[in-house]
């Protein structure tokens, strides 16, 4: 709870900050303050308190995953620092509007109540849609803006109108109701409810057939705030979905496993086999994010308390991978002025130190062995085997060697040399210093896997 | 306040889950269907406030505040999906000097 | 006892209908009229009116009209705690000033922005 109020606080900071000319320093109150939140997390540890009769519940899935959401935050805040150096007045606007979609997320890993997720999910997404369209006068920033903002609308009004049918059918918002009262519950408008919820996730997170927004608002975003969405949006909507149907939906399990394990192999499937055929980097990623949310959709299916464990390693060791992928990129699309993968070439000599964190990234991505990206992997295939979920591995292990074939052929890119002199790529401190973050989080989570895989 | 309960169960509730999820769908073929944005954006408020009336239906019949509560929460969300809608909806009208949704087709694989 | 209700309700909509019908034909009959085309055009050195009025709007309204809309709609949250204001007591009083604090802090913003700036 401390961790919720100090984040809106420093959300409403940052606004102020921006309007009383803070201009430059601007990011420095967002980010000592969300240091702070950090700290109140670490504080809050084991405390497991419900607060405001039962609407949220800080337990350590919730304080673990809004960690990760607030920690994504404090190094996309770190390489905005150069990213946005001499930008205008409105940069602390963009500040606090990340600020309070955090705040979202953290109410989407705590709720405990039904009317909490719904709120959580627009706090999340309504400050996301201005993001998109922050760059004012570039049409496709336009574009990306008003298809996210329709689409997000829109998969929000489907889950509401589940969340109504729920109540109408269990007569209770409140999740540990829902999961005593379910089983009881005869009546059709529970598993209609059930099924408009799981798609109104499906969605948000851009799962297979509910996917198609999503390239297209990845690439016209700005490249930060691209980063935002492959990362905070997409690790929040994951852990509210794992807490609501691990918990409160699990006795509709004959509802919506099959729908769901369909859609998890199509989810697969389609991320990994389009991505193949990407020439920019940013529809890439875009559909590797599909893909990632894929993996973490398997977790789902195991109907396994031991699951959300694997979830939050594989949302840690995504979040670090993308984040580097997403730090390499803005600095190269910058210097060449776009995103193409033929843009990399040349990456190697032009500046080796951004080679190896782009290589130790999408290595990560693709699961090569000693790597965070690996073990997460591996630890969501063993928990689905245990669940005897053995043809839908099948088509995962498929799927994730697809997926190392293009992370290896962008990768490619950058370690072959370009026919024109590039032009010189300098790194920031601030993002010199997310980047190597990033490589030893990869490194210290694939190594010791543990540390992070029975937090919850 | 216990009247007015009365009178909203004079309805059978199975005509208050039809209407709304009549209203839904309209909402949702709008969305689908209408190529002015503006008017797609007025389906997904009727969306919303087709959820807004079951939830209000619901709660009378199982005598519970919660829904109606929720209710002013979505309302409240949806005010500041308007605001946020619209804003968008100008900016890109300044930019493109229409609100039509084909015109808005350069993201492309 | 229904019926009575929908009575009441059957009666406003035709004072509201008959008011506005009544008004409307009032004015017609009770206005001068003077019909002509000259009196349709601009007045001596307008300029010629070209396409649909209703396209344009000003910026400068939209952005009050929103501002109205984003904090009339908090005064959804004033009636269940108005209805309730003496079960709930100080505790209650104390709380909606919590839930007013962060929006007067919100006025104070767009104040600072510059957003209700007439000119």
């Amino acid at each position: 709870m401390k961790a919720l109020i100090l984040t809106s606080v420093i959300g409403i900071a940052t606004l102020f900050a921006g309007v009383f000319k803070m201009r430059n320093n601007s990011v420095w109150v967002p980010l000592l303050g969300l240091l702070g939140v950090m700290l109140t997390i670490v504080a809050d540890w084991n405390t497991n308190i419900s607060w405001y009769n039962n609407m949220v519940r800080f337990d350590n899935y919730a304080l673990a995953f809004s960690g990760i959401t607030i920690a994504a935050l404090i190094f996309i805040l770190t390489i905005s620092i150069d990213h946005y150096k001499g930008a205008g007045n409105s940069i602390a606007d963009i500040y606090g509007l990340m600020v309070f979609s955090v705040v979202g997320a953290i109410v989407m890993s705590s709720f405990s109540n039904l009317a909490m997720l719904f709120i959580g999910v627009e706090i999340l997404s309504i400050p996301v849609y201005i993001l998109a369209g922050s760059n004012r006068r570039l049409t496709s920033s336009n574009e990306s803006a008003l298809k996210y903002f329709l689409m997000g609308s829109f998969a929000s009004g489907i889950l509401l109108f589940g969340i109504a049918l729920v109540y109408g059918a269990t007569q209770t918002l409140d999740l540990d109701q829902i999961a005593l009262l379910g089983p009881t519950v005869q009546s059709p408008m529970l598993t209609i409810g059930v099924l408009m919820v799981l798609s109104g996730f499906l969605f948000k997170i851009a799962a297979a057939p509910f996917h198609f927004w999503a390239p297209d608002v990845y690439e016209g975003a700005p490249g930060l705030v691209t980063a935002f969405m492959a990362t905070i949006v997409k690790t929040a909507a994951f852990a509210a979905f794992f807490r609501l149907f691990s918990t409160a939906f699990v006795s509709e399990e004959s509802a919506w496993f099959k729908v769901l394990w369909g859609i998890t192999a199509a989810t697969l499937l389609a991320g990994n086999l389009t991505a193949l055929f990407q020439t920019k980097m940013k529809r890439l990623l875009a559909y590797s994010s599909i893909a990632h949310a894929g993996y973490m959709l398997l977790a789902m299916l195991t109907l396994n308390k031991q699951a959300g464990g694997a979830i939050l390693l594989y949302a840690a060791s995504y979040t670090l991978a993308t984040i580097a992928v997403f730090a390499v990129m803005l600095l190269v699309s910058e210097a060449q002025g776009s995103d193409s993968l033929a843009k990399f070439k040349g990456l190697r000599k032009n500046n080796p130190f951004l080679a190896v964190v782009l290589a130790i990234a999408l290595f990560s991505m693709a699961g090569i062995p000693p790597l965070a990206g690996f073990f997460s992997k591996y630890y969501l295939f063993a928990i689905a085997l245990k669940s005897n979920l053995f043809y839908i591995v099948i088509v995962a292990i498929v799927a994730s060697i697809i997926g190392a074939w293009y992370y290896l052929k962008s990768l490619s890119m950058a370690f072959l040399d370009s026919d024109e002199a590039p032009e010189k790529i300098e790194v920031g401190l601030p993002t010199r210093i997310v980047l190597i973050a990033c490589v030893i989080g990869a490194l210290i989570l694939g190594i010791r896997p543990d540390l992070i895989l029975h937090l919850i | 306040m216990q009247e007015l309960l009365q009178n909203v169960r004079l309805v059978p509730m199975e005509h208050y889950v039809w209407l709304s999820s009549l209203l839904f769908c309209i909402g949702v073929m709008g969305v689908l269907l209408r190529r002015n944005t503006i008017v797609m954006f007025m389906s997904i408020e009727l969306m919303l406030n087709a959820v807004n009336l079951l939830l209000v239906a619901f709660s009378a019949y199982a005598n519970k505040p919660e829904g109606e509560v929720f209710v002013f929460f979505v309302m409240v969300v949806a005010a500041a999906e308007v605001a946020v809608g619209l804003g968008l909806l100008v900016m890109i009208y300044r930019n493109q000097n229409t609100t039509d949704s084909q015109a808005l087709q350069t993201l492309k694989w | 006892m229904e019926n009575i209700e929908y009575g009441a309700i059957f009666l406003q909509f035709l004072v509201a209908l008959g008011f506005v019908g009544v008004t409307m034909t009032l004015t017609h009959l009770l206005g001068p009229k003077r019909k002509s085309d000259k009196k349709l055009e601009n007045f001596e050195c307008g300029i010629e009116t070209t396409g649909n009025a209703r396209m344009p709007f000003s910026i400068k309204y939209f952005l009050t009209a929103i501002l109205f809309v984003l904090f009339d709609v908090e005064v959804i949250f004033m009636y269940p705690w108005a209805l309730n204001f003496k079960e709930l007591g100080a505790e209650g009083f104390v709380k909606m000033l919590v839930f007013m604090g962060p929006l007067l802090l919100g006025f104070l913003y767009i104040y600072k922005k510059g957003a209700l700036k007439w000119e």
